[in-house]
Protein backbone atom coordinates (compact mmCIF):
# COMPACT_ATOMS: atom_id res chain seq x y z
CA UNK A 1 0.00 0.00 0.00
CA UNK A 2 1.40 3.37 -0.96
CA UNK A 3 1.66 5.43 2.22
CA UNK A 4 4.13 8.07 1.20
CA UNK A 5 4.28 10.13 -1.93
CA UNK A 6 6.85 12.06 -3.91
CA UNK A 7 6.54 15.02 -1.50
CA UNK A 8 8.40 13.09 1.16
CA UNK A 9 11.04 12.11 -1.39
CA UNK A 10 11.59 15.81 -2.20
CA UNK A 11 12.16 16.54 1.49
CA UNK A 12 14.58 13.64 1.77
CA UNK A 13 16.48 14.82 -1.29
CA UNK A 14 16.72 18.35 0.10
CA UNK A 15 18.09 17.00 3.35
CA UNK A 16 20.53 14.81 1.45
CA UNK A 17 21.67 17.80 -0.59
CA UNK A 18 22.47 19.58 2.70
CA UNK A 19 24.59 16.61 3.79
CA UNK A 20 22.12 14.84 6.08
CA UNK A 21 23.02 11.14 5.83
CA UNK A 22 19.92 10.04 7.70
CA UNK A 23 18.03 10.99 4.54
CA UNK A 24 20.07 8.43 2.61
CA UNK A 25 19.21 5.87 5.26
CA UNK A 26 15.52 6.69 4.87
CA UNK A 27 15.72 6.39 1.08
CA UNK A 28 17.48 3.05 1.44
CA UNK A 29 14.69 1.87 3.73
CA UNK A 30 12.13 2.84 1.12
CA UNK A 31 13.79 1.62 -2.03
CA UNK A 32 16.65 -0.68 -1.10
CA UNK A 33 14.62 -3.88 -1.39
CA UNK A 34 13.08 -2.82 -4.70
CA UNK A 35 16.45 -2.03 -6.27
CA UNK A 36 18.00 -5.21 -4.89
CA UNK A 37 15.26 -7.45 -6.24
CA UNK A 38 15.45 -5.72 -9.61
CA UNK A 39 19.23 -6.22 -9.62
CA UNK A 40 18.94 -9.94 -8.87
CA UNK A 41 17.27 -10.19 -12.27
CA UNK A 42 20.03 -8.23 -14.00
CA UNK A 43 23.23 -9.49 -12.39
CA UNK A 44 24.84 -12.91 -12.24
CA UNK A 45 25.78 -13.14 -8.59
CA UNK A 46 24.55 -11.93 -5.22
CA UNK A 47 27.78 -9.95 -4.71
CA UNK A 48 27.28 -8.10 -7.99
CA UNK A 49 23.72 -7.23 -7.00
CA UNK A 50 24.94 -5.91 -3.62
CA UNK A 51 27.76 -3.89 -5.20
CA UNK A 52 25.54 -2.28 -7.80
CA UNK A 53 22.91 -1.57 -5.16
CA UNK A 54 25.47 0.41 -3.15
CA UNK A 55 26.72 2.21 -6.26
CA UNK A 56 23.18 3.22 -7.18
CA UNK A 57 22.59 4.86 -3.80
CA UNK A 58 26.08 6.38 -3.76
CA UNK A 59 25.27 8.07 -7.04
CA UNK A 60 22.85 10.23 -5.04
CA UNK A 61 25.72 11.46 -2.85
CA UNK A 62 27.94 12.06 -5.87
CA UNK A 63 25.41 14.52 -7.25
CA UNK A 64 25.97 16.77 -4.26
CA UNK A 65 23.48 19.66 -4.08
CA UNK A 66 22.25 18.75 -7.57
CA UNK A 67 20.41 15.79 -6.04
CA UNK A 68 17.38 18.02 -5.45
CA UNK A 69 16.77 18.18 -9.20
CA UNK A 70 15.74 14.50 -9.31
CA UNK A 71 12.04 14.35 -10.05
CA UNK A 72 11.36 10.67 -9.29
CA UNK A 73 13.86 8.98 -6.98
CA UNK A 74 12.46 5.49 -7.51
CA UNK A 75 12.79 5.66 -11.29
CA UNK A 76 16.18 7.35 -11.03
CA UNK A 77 17.60 4.63 -8.79
CA UNK A 78 16.19 1.85 -10.96
CA UNK A 79 17.64 3.38 -14.12
CA UNK A 80 21.04 3.96 -12.55
CA UNK A 81 21.03 0.39 -11.23
CA UNK A 82 20.07 -0.98 -14.62
CA UNK A 83 22.81 1.00 -16.39
CA UNK A 84 25.48 -0.06 -13.94
CA UNK A 85 24.37 -3.71 -14.14
CA UNK A 86 24.48 -3.54 -17.94
CA UNK A 87 28.03 -2.15 -17.87
CA UNK A 88 29.05 -4.88 -15.48
CA UNK A 89 27.87 -7.66 -17.75
CA UNK A 90 28.25 -6.04 -21.12
CA UNK A 91 30.22 -8.84 -22.69
CA UNK A 92 28.73 -11.74 -20.77
CA UNK A 93 25.99 -13.95 -22.21
CA UNK A 94 22.59 -13.49 -20.56
CA UNK A 95 21.90 -15.89 -17.73
CA UNK A 96 18.50 -17.26 -16.87
CA UNK A 97 17.00 -16.64 -13.46
CA UNK A 98 17.46 -20.26 -12.43
CA UNK A 99 21.20 -20.10 -13.14
CA UNK A 100 21.84 -17.03 -11.01
CA UNK A 101 23.21 -17.68 -7.56
CA UNK A 102 20.67 -15.49 -5.77
CA UNK A 103 17.08 -16.57 -5.32
CA UNK A 104 14.57 -13.85 -5.95
CA UNK A 105 12.14 -15.36 -3.47
CA UNK A 106 13.16 -15.43 0.17
CA UNK A 107 13.04 -19.13 0.98
CA UNK A 108 14.90 -18.64 4.26
CA UNK A 109 12.14 -16.52 5.74
CA UNK A 110 8.98 -17.32 3.77
CA UNK A 111 6.62 -15.57 6.19
CA UNK A 112 3.10 -16.73 7.04
CA UNK A 113 1.56 -19.33 4.77
CA UNK A 114 -0.41 -17.75 1.96
CA UNK A 115 -2.21 -18.81 -1.17
CA UNK A 116 0.98 -19.96 -2.87
CA UNK A 117 4.07 -21.68 -1.57
CA UNK A 118 7.26 -19.65 -1.87
CA UNK A 119 9.10 -22.38 -3.74
CA UNK A 120 6.26 -22.62 -6.29
CA UNK A 121 6.32 -18.88 -6.89
CA UNK A 122 10.09 -19.01 -7.26
CA UNK A 123 9.86 -21.79 -9.83
CA UNK A 124 7.06 -20.01 -11.70
CA UNK A 125 9.02 -16.73 -11.86
CA UNK A 126 12.08 -18.57 -13.13
CA UNK A 127 10.09 -19.85 -16.08
CA UNK A 128 9.10 -16.36 -17.18
CA UNK A 129 11.13 -14.40 -19.73
CA UNK A 130 13.18 -11.71 -18.03
CA UNK A 131 11.18 -8.91 -19.65
CA UNK A 132 7.92 -10.21 -18.17
CA UNK A 133 9.42 -11.14 -14.82
CA UNK A 134 10.80 -7.67 -14.14
CA UNK A 135 7.47 -6.03 -14.96
CA UNK A 136 5.66 -8.46 -12.64
CA UNK A 137 8.11 -7.74 -9.80
CA UNK A 138 7.82 -3.97 -10.22
CA UNK A 139 4.04 -3.98 -10.53
CA UNK A 140 2.91 -6.65 -8.08
CA UNK A 141 5.39 -6.32 -5.24
CA UNK A 142 6.29 -2.65 -5.55
CA UNK A 143 3.12 -1.19 -7.09
CA UNK A 144 4.83 0.90 -9.70
CA UNK A 145 2.49 2.31 -12.30
CA UNK A 146 2.82 1.27 -15.93
CA UNK A 147 4.04 4.78 -16.70
CA UNK A 148 6.84 4.45 -14.15
CA UNK A 149 7.74 0.97 -15.40
CA UNK A 150 7.82 2.23 -18.98
CA UNK A 151 10.11 5.10 -17.97
CA UNK A 152 12.52 2.80 -16.14
CA UNK A 153 12.65 0.12 -18.83
CA UNK A 154 12.57 2.65 -21.66
CA UNK A 155 9.58 1.02 -23.36
CA UNK A 156 6.11 2.24 -24.19
CA UNK A 157 3.31 1.99 -21.62
CA UNK A 158 1.48 -0.48 -23.87
CA UNK A 159 4.53 -2.70 -24.04
CA UNK A 160 4.86 -2.68 -20.26
CA UNK A 161 1.17 -3.47 -19.87
CA UNK A 162 1.23 -6.34 -22.38
CA UNK A 163 4.34 -7.86 -20.80
CA UNK A 164 2.54 -7.72 -17.48
CA UNK A 165 -0.60 -9.34 -18.88
CA UNK A 166 1.25 -12.18 -20.58
CA UNK A 167 3.41 -12.71 -17.52
CA UNK A 168 0.39 -12.98 -15.25
CA UNK A 169 -1.28 -15.45 -17.63
CA UNK A 170 1.76 -17.69 -17.55
CA UNK A 171 1.96 -17.44 -13.78
CA UNK A 172 -1.72 -18.30 -13.53
CA UNK A 173 -1.18 -21.44 -15.60
CA UNK A 174 1.97 -22.47 -13.72
CA UNK A 175 0.73 -21.73 -10.23
CA UNK A 176 -2.70 -23.05 -10.98
CA UNK A 177 -1.08 -26.30 -12.02
CA UNK A 178 1.17 -26.28 -8.95
CA UNK A 179 -1.85 -25.87 -6.66
CA UNK A 180 -3.65 -28.66 -8.41
CA UNK A 181 -6.40 -26.36 -9.78
CA UNK B 1 -10.05 -9.13 -13.64
CA UNK B 2 -11.14 -10.82 -10.40
CA UNK B 3 -8.76 -13.69 -11.07
CA UNK B 4 -5.99 -11.21 -11.77
CA UNK B 5 -6.36 -9.38 -8.47
CA UNK B 6 -6.58 -12.67 -6.56
CA UNK B 7 -3.40 -13.82 -8.26
CA UNK B 8 -1.67 -10.51 -7.45
CA UNK B 9 -2.72 -10.77 -3.82
CA UNK B 10 -1.52 -14.34 -3.62
CA UNK B 11 1.83 -13.36 -5.12
CA UNK B 12 2.25 -10.47 -2.69
CA UNK B 13 1.90 -12.93 0.15
CA UNK B 14 5.27 -14.40 -0.87
CA UNK B 15 8.31 -12.53 0.40
CA UNK B 16 11.03 -11.52 -2.01
CA UNK B 17 14.64 -11.48 -0.92
CA UNK B 18 15.86 -8.34 0.84
CA UNK B 19 19.46 -7.10 0.79
CA UNK B 20 21.67 -8.34 3.64
CA UNK B 21 22.29 -6.03 6.62
CA UNK B 22 25.98 -5.42 5.86
CA UNK B 23 25.06 -3.67 2.58
CA UNK B 24 23.39 -0.82 4.49
CA UNK B 25 26.29 -0.28 6.91
CA UNK B 26 28.88 -0.37 4.12
CA UNK B 27 26.80 2.03 2.06
CA UNK B 28 26.50 4.56 4.88
CA UNK B 29 30.23 4.36 5.56
CA UNK B 30 31.04 4.96 1.90
CA UNK B 31 28.48 7.77 1.74
CA UNK B 32 30.07 9.56 4.71
CA UNK B 33 33.50 9.26 3.07
CA UNK B 34 32.20 10.60 -0.23
CA UNK B 35 30.43 13.52 1.43
CA UNK B 36 33.59 14.39 3.39
CA UNK B 37 35.72 14.36 0.27
CA UNK B 38 33.20 16.59 -1.54
CA UNK B 39 33.29 19.10 1.33
CA UNK B 40 37.09 19.10 1.22
CA UNK B 41 37.06 19.73 -2.53
CA UNK B 42 34.58 22.61 -2.13
CA UNK B 43 36.76 24.22 0.56
CA UNK B 44 39.87 23.95 -1.63
CA UNK B 45 38.04 25.44 -4.60
CA UNK B 46 36.89 28.44 -2.56
CA UNK B 47 40.38 28.91 -1.13
CA UNK B 48 41.83 29.01 -4.67
CA UNK B 49 39.23 31.51 -5.82
CA UNK B 50 39.89 33.73 -2.78
CA UNK B 51 43.67 33.58 -3.37
CA UNK B 52 43.26 34.54 -7.03
CA UNK B 53 41.00 37.46 -6.12
CA UNK B 54 43.46 38.66 -3.47
CA UNK B 55 46.33 38.47 -5.95
CA UNK B 56 44.37 40.52 -8.44
CA UNK B 57 43.56 43.19 -5.87
CA UNK B 58 47.18 43.39 -4.68
CA UNK B 59 48.38 43.76 -8.28
CA UNK B 60 45.91 46.53 -8.98
CA UNK B 61 46.88 48.41 -5.81
CA UNK B 62 50.59 48.06 -6.60
CA UNK B 63 50.06 49.32 -10.13
CA UNK B 64 48.11 52.30 -8.86
CA UNK B 65 50.79 53.17 -6.30
CA UNK B 66 53.55 52.85 -8.90
CA UNK B 67 51.79 55.07 -11.41
CA UNK B 68 51.06 57.86 -8.89
CA UNK B 69 54.47 57.97 -7.16
CA UNK B 70 56.80 57.75 -10.23
CA UNK B 71 59.31 60.81 -10.36
CA UNK B 72 59.78 63.45 -13.15
CA UNK B 73 61.45 62.49 -16.44
CA UNK B 74 65.33 62.20 -16.35
CA UNK B 75 67.29 65.13 -17.93
CA UNK B 76 66.89 68.12 -15.59
CA UNK B 77 64.51 71.05 -15.64
CA UNK B 78 63.00 72.02 -18.96
CA UNK B 79 62.76 68.45 -20.06
CA UNK B 80 59.15 67.64 -20.31
CA UNK B 81 59.44 64.16 -21.61
CA UNK B 82 57.54 65.13 -24.72
CA UNK B 83 59.06 64.79 -28.12
CA UNK B 84 58.91 67.93 -30.26
CA UNK B 85 58.82 67.02 -33.93
CA UNK B 86 58.51 70.58 -35.25
CA UNK B 87 61.24 71.25 -37.84
CA UNK B 88 63.89 73.68 -36.45
CA UNK B 89 66.70 75.72 -38.02
CA UNK B 90 70.41 74.83 -38.06
CA UNK B 91 71.16 77.64 -35.58
CA UNK B 92 68.56 76.37 -33.15
CA UNK B 93 70.06 72.90 -33.30
CA UNK B 94 73.53 74.31 -32.63
CA UNK B 95 72.22 76.25 -29.68
CA UNK B 96 70.62 73.13 -28.20
CA UNK B 97 73.81 71.16 -28.79
CA UNK B 98 75.87 73.71 -26.85
CA UNK B 99 73.30 73.74 -24.02
CA UNK B 100 73.40 69.94 -23.68
CA UNK B 101 77.20 69.87 -23.90
CA UNK B 102 77.50 72.42 -21.11
CA UNK B 103 75.18 70.38 -18.98
CA UNK B 104 77.18 67.21 -19.55
CA UNK B 105 80.72 68.61 -19.55
CA UNK B 106 80.85 72.09 -17.91
CA UNK B 107 83.68 74.36 -19.23
CA UNK B 108 84.98 71.62 -21.47
CA UNK B 109 85.85 71.63 -25.17
CA UNK B 110 82.52 71.97 -26.86
CA UNK B 111 83.68 72.48 -30.42
CA UNK B 112 81.85 70.14 -32.67
CA UNK B 113 84.08 67.50 -34.09
CA UNK B 114 85.30 68.20 -37.57
CA UNK B 115 85.03 72.02 -37.35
Amino acid sequence: MRTVGPEEDCCLLSALGRGDMSALDALYDKYGALIYQFLILHTRTREDAEDVLQEAFLSLIERGRGVTSIRNVKAYLLKVALNKASHLHRRAAPVSLSERDADLVDLDDPGPEGVFRSVDVRDALEQLPLAQCEVIILKVWHELTFAEIAEVLDVSINTAASRYRYGLEKLQQTLGGANGK
Amino acid sequence: MGNESRLEEGLRGVRLRRPPAHVRSELLLAAHREARSQRRLRRMTWALVAAAALLLVVNMVALHIYSTTAGPPVGGPGVTGEINLTPVSYEAIQERYHAISNAVVPNGDHSPRGE
